[in-house]
């Protein structure tokens, strides 16, 4: 991984449209925390990490599907409107 | 166009029928086009990627299943597939027959979905509620957007109102 200081108010390029800001540098120690800016084309997704790797996992688990699973969802379905 | 899958086997699929998500689902980031595959009234339809013939995922409208679920987009997001970043839904289901609610107001063409996960037992289906699609019906163009509010889970049982409890504990079958 590329490792890179910067103070407040810095940024990094990631290639020429994704712009990485240091907003904010507070505490120090397990306190210690940055606020980052990202200006990126839209069709970039911006995501937390815990939160990508998270749906991401849910999106792999839902993509494991069989047919005859909706053939049954469909009948829960129709119980529950009932 | 016809399209190979493991599912469905070969399948022709209008042109009309197929979704594109520019910047993939989450996760799946190479999987942008999806055939949409409905059947009948269900509430229960398929995305069968155009790229993988093994990959599928099943999706339903939330208004089925789900009261006062109004998932917020981003500008950014809203953006990319060209849609009004508030748009409000209506209780209204827009793929077969359902609850019928009333007119869409603010909504129009623009489709939520949610995906389904099965994680064994269908009847411990849940429905992801943090991560919705929004499409634009203009333009058949989505996206797989993360809301932040606590109240929308990753994992919203769809079947949670005892129905599970009662198809295990009968023993004489899942269905009463």
């Amino acid at each position: 991984m590329l490792v890179l200081t910067r103070k407040a108010g810095q940024s990094i390029m990631i290639g020429d449209g994704i712009e990485v800001r240091i907003v904010q540098v507070k505490g120090t120690g397990d306190q210690a925390s940055v606020k980052i800016g990202v200006s990126a084309p839209e069709a970039v997704r911006v995501l937390r990490k815990e939160v990508f790797d998270e749906v991401a996992a849910e999106n792999r688990r839902a993509a494991l599907e069989h047919v005859g699973s909706v053939d049954e969802l469909e009948r829960l379905a129709q119980i529950r409107q009932r | 166009m016809r399209i190979k899958t493991t599912r469905f086997s070969e399948i022709e699929v209008p042109e009309d029928k197929v979704l594109r998500f520019p910047q993939g689902l989450i996760g799946f980031e190479e999987m942008k086009a999806f055939a949409v595959i409905s059947r009948g009234d269900s509430p229960f339809v398929w995305l069968q990627s155009l790229d993988d013939p093994d990959l599928a995922f099943v999706v339903t409208d939330p208004g089925f299943f789900v009261e006062k679920y109004n998932p917020t987009i981003d500008q950014r997001s809203a953006a990319h597939i060209g849609i009004s970043p508030r748009p409000s839904f209506p209780a209204e289901p827009v793929c077969g027959s359902g609850p019928t609610g009333s007119e869409s107001p603010g909504g129009e063409g623009v489709r939520l979905l949610v995906i389904v996960t099965v994680p064994g037992e269908p009847t411990d289906a849940t429905i992801n509620l943090q991560a919705p699609i929004f499409v634009n019906e203009r333009t058949m163009l989505g996206i797989q957007v993360v809301t932040m509010n606590p109240a929308y889970p990753l994992k919203y049982r769809l079947f949670g109102d005892g129905l599970a409890a009662k198809g295990r504990d009968s023993g004489a079958g899942p269905y009463p």
